[in-house]
């Protein structure tokens, strides 16, 4: 019966991966405070108080316009009243010289100076506004002496043959006609002042238009400059993200203005998102490298046979001629069981530490080191298909910056695709190189196998594309190999003939540039 | 001499050409007859028995413990008569439990589904859309039964080394074809293959003595050595050690035993709920 | 046919000749130990064994290629393969390429003893297949 037990995780690798969980749980707690710390100012609130503003403004050019209006309205009726006053007066002095002249009835004369006393009295609240403490000094005090200089005229008048009548006419005379001169230029001034200022008042009122409507329409375009480019900027940075986040850099988004908005909650989810992803990320990652795992246990406990059989064929000889043996032979033998016992051991140690879920750890790596323990890692399972593999190295290439386990994932990968396109007996190539461009190192792992169609080169990379069979493959090696060495600031490339068979590259930038990993790493444009 | 395990749907002649064949090599043929001694040997309800395997449902149905149970009976009496060699299995689903043994020749035979309603009405006495219908269900239940229990697709041609398509060939020459394979050196027995095969008998002999009273018990063999995983609660382990060790301790032929324990999760925490 | 058994042992692993050695002359074997395949070849070129017990998966030269080499200098001698890459597939290939059997690692020196008695039977009478076990 198969025996479908589970190898124990081993702790440690747990206590890291855990510890390094809890260190991006913690980013992105801080990311979070930090985002929600900050005083509210929605684009909500940006756009009604917008709007308010313009608002208030249109209201305050209205008001203005109606208290505008309406002056002019006053104005135009107390020059209306004015003019029936000056009309009135003017009428009364006709009257009064007709009286002068040709001795006529001074009582129509009268009769309009009592009109002219009505309208005044009437308006005499405009009139105080518009002449001011004239009203009381000069026009009133002026009406009523007139009035009075008429009113003594007609007594005059109805006493005929009172003496110095004549005389007297002529001393009442002088003076009417002084006031009555005074009155009628007293008010025409009156009017033209009204009138000049009832024309400043509507070249105000014009002005105030057309500079409220320049002011408006300034405002009206910062408004929409302001809350435009304030949501534009946004959206362009959250745009900045979605590429940086595609390029796989997952750290969370942090504050960039003074005030809390609609887009904060998106950020918030945006970091949630994140984290989210990155769990998948690592999961995939590692549910990946447990396939390759798999893969090389068949290796692992083929090869483990060896030790196992030298070990069992001399415990038995022990067991058979203990009692025949000198004490050199036992020792030799007891030698050979604590040596091979030690061999299984590290035949599963290897495999171990590599399927160990560790944290990212990155640190300078000597790639020639990593590949010859990958291909070590590998080595049971390339005996297995009975390929070759030959490796060669330039000496002395710098270190690059990385996470050996992640990179070996991604070697490893490479490697085992190489054996499964290579015909029984075949041979692997795998080489250390410095790449074509500066500052960064190749690694070329080469085929001689059946080679990609053409056709097919461009999607090898893509998520759940695969040549193999249902079962074989998920089709997320290329995919999750070129993830990681992206985040290595490098790529992987492949050239491939039909028949002859194929290379795939992994070029990775040297250490002069330390890489973080998942940190502001040379986007793929600065290197294709 | 090796053994041939034949696999084919119901009415593609595989019990003629394996009666044939067997009687060809002077072989045993071991065929469905054999559920009637095993629900003898360990008291089981032929019926169930039957249905477990996916014929002939019966009214109730089987549940999956059930057909684990039955099937963990009939694997260890089928393996130990593969094990005397010379022998022509059908009709027990032999080839899911000998699958890497190298002395088993697999053979599959192939009718096409018009042939087999044919048998089928003839057979039955019914007519076409009854005798399809039938053949039908019995497909299914026979498929869920591979998947439930060997997670195999039973007409998968990759699990087999010989498929016969036996509307090209007849059976007369079918018979021949199988009877002249199992001929070559290849599918001698070996030491390799006669330990696998030993391992296996022993393992399932000790499953199935542990059936009633530990279902869940993984057992592998390995020369005499014997390996039971069990699952249980963290404070019955001992006692569950020793139950075990006390039952699988009864079967010939365990020369040493290991019992491992498992924590059984799923229990605890239902026990912590209550 | 004299009692004496002469088997050639190859392993690449150098313990196993070592511990096989004495394991099987126990039993009245005279037994020639090689660690390189290469090396045992040109010993199985130059003299006719009766049993060769020979590993699978060695560098330079397989055991199958032991295995045939065999076959061409003498038919009689029986050819057990050992292995730890033992697979149903490899099995198969090492029996119609005419080995005698097939045994996976780890066996223990009984488990070889046993096998070879059968190939001694099997070489005294050649007619009968090998069932009895004689060791």
């Amino acid at each position: 019966m198969p025996d479908d037990k589970q190898p124990a995780e081993p702790e440690r690798g747990q206590a890291a991966t855990v510890e390094g969980r809890y260190e991006r749980i913690k980013a992105a707690e801080a990311a979070r405070q930090a985002l929600l710390t900050r005083p509210r100012f929605s684009f909500r609130t940006q756009i009604f108080l917008g709007f308010f503003l313009a608002f208030l403004f249109s209201f305050g050019i209205a008001t203005s316009m109606v208290i505008t209006i309406y002056l002019v309205e006053n104005k135009m009726k107390f020059l209306e009243i004015a003019s029936e006053y000056v009309t009135e007066i003017q009428q009364a002095r006709r009257f009064e010289k007709n009286y002068f002249l040709y001795g006529t009835n001074l009582q129509d004369a009268l009769e309009q100076v009592y009109l002219a006393k009505t309208i005044l009295e009437k308006n005499s609240d405009e009139l105080l506004r518009v002449a001011g403490d004239k009203r009381d000094s000069m026009i009133i005090p002026h009406l009523q002496r007139y009035e009075e200089l008429l009113k003594r005229l007609a007594a005059l008048e109805s006493e005929p043959d009172s003496p110095r009548l004549n005389q007297k006419k002529k001393e009442i005379e002088m003076e009417v006609r002084q006031h009555g001169q005074e009155m009628v230029s007293f008010a025409q001034d009156v009017m033209t002042k009204e009138k000049e200022s009832m024309a400043r008042m509507v070249a105000r009122s014009r002005n105030i238009h057309v500079l409220s409507f320049a002011v408006a329409s300034i405002f009206m375009v910062y408004i929409a400059y302001f809350l435009g480019s304030s949501l534009l900027g946004t959206v362009n940075r959250f745009q900045g993200y979605a590429q940086r986040i595609a390029a796989g850099d997952f750290t969370p988004i942090t504050p960039i203005r003074r005030f809390r908005d609609e887009f904060t909650e998106l950020a918030i989810t945006i970091n949630q998102m994140l984290q989210e992803l990155e769990a998948h990320e690592a999961t995939l990652v590692q549910s990946h490298k447990m396939r390759a795992v798999g893969t090389l246990t068949a290796g692992v406990a083929h090869e483990l046979n060896n030790p196992l059989n030298n070990i069992t064929l001399t415990a038995h000889a022990l067991l058979e001629d203990y009692r025949e043996m000198n004490d050199d032979d036992r020792r030799e033998m007891l030698g050979d069981l604590v040596n091979e016992a030690g061999r299984a051991q590290s035949i599963i140690k290897n495999l171990l530490d590599f399927a160990r879920e560790s944290g990212a750890q990155v640190e300078p790596l000597d790639l020639v080191a990593l590949l010859k323990d990958t291909t070590h890692l590998a080595a049971n399972q390339i005996k297995l298909s009975g390929i070759k593999m030959e490796f060669s190295a330039t000496d002395n290439l710098p270190r690059v910056h990385g996470d050996a386990q992640q990179l070996q994932q991604v070697f490893l990968n490479l490697i085992l695709n190489a054996m499964d396109a290579s015909p029984k007996g075949g041979k692997i190539q795998v080489l250390v190189v410095p790449a074509d461009e500066p500052n960064f190192v190749a690694v070329k792992i080469i085929d001689f196998g059946s080679g990609i169609p053409e056709h097919i080169l461009g999607s090898i990379f893509d998520p759940f594309f695969t040549t193999k069979t249902k079962g074989k493959g998920t089709g997320l090696g290329l995919s999750v190999s070129q993830g990681i060495v992206a985040k290595h600031g490098g790529r992987i490339m492949v050239s491939s003939r039909e028949g002859q068979g194929s290379t795939f590259s992994v070029v990775l930038p040297i250490t002069t540039l330390p890489a973080r990993i998942g940190g502001n790493m040379p986007r793929s444009g600065a290197l294709s | 001499m090796s053994v041939i395990a034949i696999s084919a749907w119901s009415h593609c002649h595989g019990e003629e050409i394996a009666r044939r064949v067997a009687r060809k090599l002077n072989f045993r043929s071991l065929g469905p007859e054999l559920l009637g001694e095993v629900a003898d040997r360990w008291q089981l309800p032929l019926p169930k028995l039957v249905a477990a395997l996916g014929k002939q449902q019966t009214l109730l149905g089987v549940t999956p413990r059930e057909r684990r149970r039955l099937l963990a009976y009939l694997e260890a009496a089928v393996l130990e008569k593969l094990a005397q060699d010379k022998v022509v299995t059908w009709g027990l689903g032999a080839h899911f439990y000998v699958m890497g043994v190298s002395h088993v020749l697999k053979v599959r035979l192939v009718l096409d589904w018009e042939a087999r309603v044919r048998a089928m009405m003839e057979e039955g006495g019914m007519n076409e859309a009854a005798a399809a219908k039938a053949l039908k269900k019995e497909d299914e239940a026979r498929a869920r039964m591979a998947h439930e229990i060997y997670r195999k697709q039973e007409d998968d041609p990759t699990l087999y080394d010989l498929t016969i398509n036996l509307m090209q060939i007849d059976i007369e020459q079918a018979v021949e074809i199988v009877a002249e394979a199992v001929q070559h050196k290849r599918f001698k027995p070996m030491t390799f293959s006669r330990k696998l095969m030993k391992d296996q008998v022993l393992a399932t002999q000790v499953k199935a003595e542990l059936f009633s009273r530990h279902p869940d018990a993984q057992v592998s063999a390995d020369g005499g050595q014997v390996l039971v995983t069990v699952p249980a609660v963290r404070r019955d382990q001992e006692k569950k050690i020793s139950a075990v060790r006390d039952l699988a301790r009864k079967v010939k032929g365990v020369a040493s035993l290991k019992v491992e324990v498992v924590n059984d999760f799923l229990e605890e925490a239902a026990e912590s709920m209550r | 046919m004299s009692d004496t058994l002469e088997v050639l042992v190859l392993d690449d692993e150098p313990i196993v000749g070592k511990r096989l050695k004495p394991a099987l002359a126990k039993v009245g074997c005279a037994v020639e130990v090689f660690d390189s395949p290469a090396a045992a070849l040109a010993r199985i070129a130059e003299k006719e064994f009766d049993v060769v017990v020979t590993d699978i998966r060695m560098d330079e030269i397989d055991g199958m290629q032991v295995l045939e080499a065999v076959n061409r200098k003498s038919l009689r001698t029986k050819v057990i393969m050992i292995t730890g890459y033992a697979m149903m597939s490899l099995a198969r290939e090492a029996m119609e390429k005419g080995a005698f059997d097939f045994i996976a690692k780890p066996f223990t020196p009984e488990d070889l003893r046993e096998v070879i008695g059968r190939a001694a039977q099997a070489l005294r009478s050649p007619a009968e297949p090998p069932s009895a076990l004689a060791g």
